[in-house]
């Protein structure tokens, strides 16, 4: 843990430092929001719970988008999903995470081929993290939310901002699903 | 319980019209032959004990340029499962409601008209209940292409090269 801890000068502050300082606190207390929109809920449970137990990294639930910082996307996106997805991401305050979990929501899984369910999620809305897996278990998970911590600890966790920056590109891809005007085969 | 049943039913109906068959399980299948004939063999049954409407589905049988629908009837009083099954024209895809008979029909048949594209005349509500703003062929029929649709669709190369700069943040 001391190795681990945030060590820092006049001249780091003076450099832009202060925001070292509150990504470091804010990797330690994380308040996650998750979409169970597939399977992979199933594996929540005992991660959150005494076996592998998320708290003790300062992981807890929160019931509404607007307190939370970390989203989790946990499976297939449907297009009626996406939707809902965007409208909680959109609500959360800024900074805020988005991991998402196994193969289905980095390329469809084994629905890609599938008339329902959208292809690469990270089109539609910036993801930090993808854990891969079919569905990944408890150790991966817990494994990913390190790694997530230690790049937002480095100030590396930048979805949101690239979201605010490309927010055009990505509204474009987004309405090109859900606002369709014109069949897409002309059968 | 299969000879009870064709008691039941040649009594009241002519053999040429429903062929009664026994499935893999314990349920009993039922092909109606005549189109017309459908709504009085149904309501022949509820009279008669299968009061229960559990479900209604639809197959395309895209070879024979038929729809099959398929009417999921049980009794609780008998304890028996009864598919009671018709072929209708694909080209023309219509069909009578039976929301007269079961209410709960009515979702069912809105269902099937979403998926398959099946008109069932004298339903009240045929709008789309769980696509979403949906455009082009019915999803289940055999000659949708759900392959292709999802690579139009959602594999788009072109999206993913217009803008260099998503990857870049100051």
């Amino acid at each position: 843990m001391t190795d681990e801890m945030l060590t820092l000068s006049t001249e780091d502050v003076k450099n832009d430092g202060f925001h070292k300082v509150v990504n470091w606190f804010r990797s330690k207390s994380m308040w996650m929001l998750y979409y169970c929109t597939g399977c992979g809920a199933i594996e929540l449970p005992p991660t959150m719970t005494s076996r592998f137990d998320m708290g003790r990294f300062g992981m807890g639930p929160m019931a509404t988008p607007r307190q939370a910082d970390l989203l989790l996307i946990t499976g297939y996106v449907s297009v009626k999903t996406l939707k809902r997805i965007v409208r909680s991401y959109e609500q959360m305050p800024t900074p805020k995470y988005v991991v998402g979990f196994g193969a289905c929501a980095i390329n469809g899984g084994i629905y890609w081929d599938s008339y329902a369910v959208i292809n690469k999620l990270e089109r539609f809305i910036p993801i930090d993290m993808f854990i891969s897996g079919c569905m990944p278990r408890p150790q991966s998970i817990l494994d990913t939310f390190q790694k997530l911590f230690k790049k937002i600890q480095k100030g590396e966790a930048l979805g949101w901002k690239k979201y605010e920056k490309n927010y055009e590109w990505y509204k474009k891809n987004q309405d090109s699903v859900l606002k369709r005007t014109e069949p897409v085969l002309n059968q | 319980m299969l000879d009870k049943l064709k008691k039941l039913f040649y009594s009241h109906f002519d053999e040429s019209e429903i062929k009664i068959q026994k499935n893999v399980d314990k349920s009993i299948k039922c092909y109606v032959k005549t189109e017309d004939k459908l709504l009085n063999v149904l309501i022949f049954l509820k009279k008669n004990g299968y009061n229960h409407l559990s479900d209604i589905t639809a197959i395309d049988r895209i070879k024979d340029d038929k729809f099959e629908l398929i009417y999921n009837i049980f009794s609780y009083e008998k304890k028996q499962r009864l598919f009671i099954i018709i072929k209708i024209d694909r080209k023309k895809s219509e069909f009578i409601t039976i929301e007269d008979i079961w209410h709960q029909a009515q979702a069912y048949e809105q269902i099937i008209h979403e998926f398959f594209g099946i008109v069932f005349k004298g339903n009240p509500d045929l709008s789309g209940l769980i696509l979403h703003n949906w455009l082009d062929l019915p999803p289940l029929r055999k000659d949708f292409d759900t392959e292709a649709y999802s690579r139009k669709a959602y594999i788009v190369d072109e999206m993913q090269t217009s803008c260099p700069e998503v990857n870049k943040v100051d």
